[in-house]
């Protein structure tokens, strides 16, 4: 292990030659330039890299932008595994949710996105060492990028919360242990003046709203100090916290807090060994407080700058001095998650306080009546989404009151129109729900005829969406060799019969509707036989169907699945020849998924088998109801959809920062 | 309900950013809908919860047993029947009003500015009834309570200012305004829900004040976004703040009376 070899070389007296002291210890001239601030407290990867020798970092930093050549010579152990530390791949394994942020959307949007890089991170390997020197240089070039993420976030760029000291982030005499969650001074003392500090892998995340760690003191000497707190990514790692510039600490000698300054201003009791010292940052108000073996100390600092990534650090002052950390990974001493619920309860109560004020009229421009708006809001997703009836049921319930109150019946009517047009578009969703897409596109193309010609990405999925549907009765009818639920074709009811049937099952019995429905571009052309894709076809309907006709002795319904698979076959030809001239990529990939189905014996089993489940008739049935009102000239959106989506946004802007939204959880609490 | 403008809001030729990002949100149909069915237990329509429940596939909630009268006391302060509305609300649950004093003053000046608008349509007027009323039932419980005895106060001017030809004050007007009413249902909606030991109010009602108040926030704080966030509710929305804020309350008073 690199961690302990390189201990062994400290404990030996070696360090200045341990790989683990970058820079600082490689040469006499960069030890005389320690004072300087950015090359000491955070040495950028190519100073960290380069101090072997001057040759062997132009060779890094060109496979740093180019990948590693592949005749690049073999790297040392250690190198290979101190760029792993960096990576955040690599990180996501060990990866918890601290108790206070359980449940809050950060974390969800947290999980979500390390759930996705772990996705990612199987299915490119090689790739990872670019991604991760991206990230790295991203990272090292300070305040600005963070700002700029922050802005306009990607849940894949969201950054995480600490999880362990940083390896590549800490004063040579310092000494890690326990996966970086234990630091120590290892080191021989050299100045009296100077100490030790190391800061933790990421900086306190401001969209958690409050961040909150704790360090357990494992070891202080006496005349020693230990500072904890936090700083910004630039402050020296050679002094202990609070000391610097843009480095808050407080301190176990004197009990004191620093911020900025080397003097400290009285804050609380002075700590010592096996005490639990708690730090926690509040990003809504920008204060910082401090907790000792779970009591709340108070606030130690006013007005932290928004701006600036605080880390979490902890400096050490005499060899032999070691703390723990917890960032969450196991239970806290102090009860932060009350702490964090009282602030979500108060804006919580903030947001329920929300209503008086803006229906009291103080505000003429927003005076709105809170029960008028809400009735709009439903009786206009109802009309919206062609729920006909329950619009109908909910105008007559709102109007029974209505009528006395002076108001007439004014508020919520549905026009004759609207009603006639709401039960059209029922109509179709009713029959994509029932996989009945003949009758769907006969409808749209009877009652809407100008939505085709308008979306015609819309009529392209319904076409397809008949191919699985096709693919789906025979797969549903393999099935039944070995579950029987299939009752051969009794009732034979019209498809326009059973369109305000509200039964969803499927049926399995309609076999009977006409097997091309006129579409409104040119009508498939004769078609001819497509070599290409009969070849991929695996289960041809001649040889091998008549076989398992034999077998299943059962000719009657082997000579239906014959028939249906030619009729799919036939079918899926004419699409096919019908969208050959259709040059867009997602159409054509479209077609490819489709098509794959039959190549499969049980499709089921295939790649695109999610294409083949009822549920994905929904989304269909949507898109076209909402191509159905664009083609009328309304939105396709629902106020209703528009404002719970307009609330997410709001509140995504208002959590950024670690303001009031990193509190509120929409999908969670309030819907 | 069609609305031709919201289209537009839809896809403006510079789209800002705020937009592009509302794009990228998904949201699930399932959970709007249960939103939806929600709203309509909550608030009492229980005839379009089970017609949305086969239309939109969903299973309908069990119904608590206080939906009938959720709905009926609602019917009733609509149509200004108060006495029936506390008969209903006494019958279901006889601790109720007195365990929630302010819902009950709240239901008693109700009836009061009911009793007021039929004595002065009356003609000649007559406010015997009203004085009666107030003295009898009013009066003994805001003796107490600075705030019960304010709103009795602005009730009992409505005596002095209805016969006259002016325009009613906006804090007079107030309390003739339907909206009164639908407020005061809504309370006795919510209380009773509680008293159930279900969920005080529609979630559709918080996610309103949550978005209402997120943009409040928003602008606050000097965030970028775009002047106004319509929901494409716009003719309804139109329509009633034209009716809340430029109707001549006079009007609206009179429509009233003549009832």
């Amino acid at each position: 292990m690199f961690r302990r070899s390189s201990y062994a070389e400290v404990a030996a007296g070696n360090s200045s030659q341990s790989p683990n002291s970058g820079p600082i210890r490689s040469s006499a001239f960069e030890q005389l330039l320690q004072r300087a601030p950015p090359s000491i407290g955070r040495p950028t990867p190519r100073q960290r890299r380069g101090s072997r020798s001057l040759d062997f970092d132009e060779q890094i930093s060109m496979s740093r932008s180019w990948g590693r050549p592949s005749h690049f010579p073999p790297q040392p152990l250690e190198y290979i595994h101190r760029e792993k530390t960096l990576e955040d791949d690599d990180a996501d394994e060990d990866f918890f949710v601290p108790s206070y942020l359980k449940g809050s959307r950060y974390a969800s949007m947290a999980e979500k996105a390390v759930e996705q890089r772990r996705a990612a991170a199987r299915s490119r390997n090689n790739l990872s060492r670019t991604t991760s020197s991206a990230s790295l240089r991203q990272r090292n070039s300070g305040v600005s990028i963070d700002i700029v993420e922050r802005v306009a976030p990607v849940s894949n760029d969201l950054q995480l919360w600490p999880t362990r000291w940083n390896e590549m982030d800490k004063n040579v005499q310092i000494e890690l242990d326990e996966d970086g969650s234990v630091a120590k001074y290892a080191g021989p003392q050299k100045l009296q003046e100077e100490a030790a500090a190391v800061r933790a892998n990421r900086p306190m995340p401001r969209q958690a709203g409050i961040y909150y760690f704790e360090v357990s003191v494992q070891s202080r000497l006496k005349e020693g100090i230990i500072g904890i707190g936090f700083a910004g990514p630039k402050v020296v790692l050679t002094r202990i916290p609070g000391w610097e510039p843009e480095s808050f600490g407080y301190h176990s000698d004197d009990g004191n807090c620093f911020q900025n300054t080397p003097s400290g201003k009285p804050y609380g009791p002075k700590f010592k060994q096996l005490d639990i010292i708690g730090c926690g940052m509040n990003f809504r108000t920008n204060t910082a407080f401090f907790t000792r073996n779970g009591q709340f100390l108070g606030t130690a600092f006013h007005n932290l700058k928004p701006d600036v990534p605080y880390y979490p650090i902890v400096g050490l002052k005499k060899s032999g001095e070691s703390v723990w950390v917890n960032f969450g990974q196991e239970p806290f001493v102090f009860d932060i998650d009350r702490m964090v619920q009282d602030e979500k309860d108060a804006i919580y109560a903030q947001i329920a306080r929300t209503r008086s004020r803006n229906m009291g009229g103080t505000n003429c421009e927003e005076a709105v009546d809170e029960n008028l708006l809400v009735q709009n809001l439903v009786a206009q997703y109802l009309s919206h989404g062609g729920y006909v009836d329950t619009a109908r049921a909910f105008q007559e319930e709102v109007n029974e009151a209505r009528v006395r109150d002076g108001e007439g019946a004014s508020e919520i009517t549905l026009s004759d129109a609207d009603t006639a047009d709401g039960m059209n578009r029922q109509k179709i969703r009713t029959a994509i729900l029932e996989g009945d897409i003949d009758a769907a596109i006969q409808l749209t193309n009877e009652h809407y005829p100008t939505v085709f010609r308008e979306n015609q990405g819309i009529y392209f999925k319904l076409r397809c969406r008949k191919f699985i549907e096709l693919i789906r009765r025979y797969t549903d009818m393999s099935n039944n060799d070995l579950a029987p639920v299939l009752t051969p074709s009794t009732t034979k009811r019209s498809s326009m019969a059973r369109t305000d049937d509200n039964d969803f099952e499927m049926d399995l019995d309609d076999d009977d509707e006409n097997p091309s429905p006129a579409p409104p571009p040119a009508p498939p052309a004769p078609t001819p036989p497509l070599t290409h894709w009969r070849h991929s076809r695996p289960a041809p309907p001649s040889d091998d169907e008549a076989e398992r006709m034999d077998e299943d002795g059962d000719s009657e319904e082997a000579r239906e699945r014959q028939a249906l698979m030619a009729e799919a076959i036939q079918y899926g030809q004419e699409l096919k020849q019908e969208f050959a001239g259709d040059s867009r990529k997602e159409v054509q990939k479209a077609l490819e998924d489709t098509f794959q189905l039959i190549a499969y014996e049980d499709p089921r089993e295939g790649g695109c088998a999610e294409l083949l489940g009822k549920e994905s008739r929904a989304p269909l049935a949507e898109e076209v109801n909402a191509g159905i009102l664009v083609s009328m000239g309304k939105s396709a959106t629902s106020a209703l959809l528009r404002m719970v989506k307009q609330s997410e946004a709001l509140v995504e802007v208002l959590g950024e920062e670690g303001g009031d939204g990193a509190f509120v959880h929409v999908g969670r609490d309030f819907m | 309900m069609s609305s031709t403008a919201a289209s537009v809001a839809v896809g403006t030729p510079t789209q800002h950013y705020f937009d592009r990002r509302l794009d990228e949100i998904k949201v699930s149909k399932s959970a709007i809908n249960s939103v939806v069915m929600d709203y309509l237990i909550s608030e009492g329509y229980p005839r379009a919860a089970e017609k949305f429940a086969k239309e939109a596939n969903i299973e309908l909630p069990a119904t608590e047993e206080s939906i009938q009268v959720r709905v009926a006391s609602r019917r009733a302060i609509h149509a200004g029947d108060i006495g029936t509305a506390i008969d209903l609300i006494n019958d279901f649950n006889p601790q109720l009003l007195d365990t929630n004093p302010s819902l009950h003053f709240a239901l008693l000046r109700s009836q009061l500015i009911e009793l007021i608008r039929s004595c002065m349509s009356n003609d000649p007027p007559n406010i015997t009834p009203a004085l009666r009323f107030s003295q009898a039932q009013l009066a003994p419980r805001a003796a107490g309570n600075d705030e019960f005895l304010k709103d009795l106060e602005l009730t009992m001017t409505l005596l002095l200012v209805l016969p006259s030809d002016g325009k009613l004050e906006q804090r007079f007007a107030q309390q003739l305004d339907p909206s009164f009413r639908r407020n005061l249902a809504n309370q006795v909606n919510e209380a009773i829900l509680e008293s159930q030991g279900s969920r005080r109010e529609a979630k559709l009602r918080s996610l309103v004040r949550l978005r209402m108040w997120a943009e409040d926030r928003a602008k606050a704080l000097h965030k970028d976004l775009p002047s106004i966030l319509p929901f494409g509710l716009q003719d309804t929305e139109e329509a009633t703040n034209e009716r809340d804020m430029h109707a001549d309350p006079l009007e609206n008073a009179a429509d009233i009376m003549v009832m």
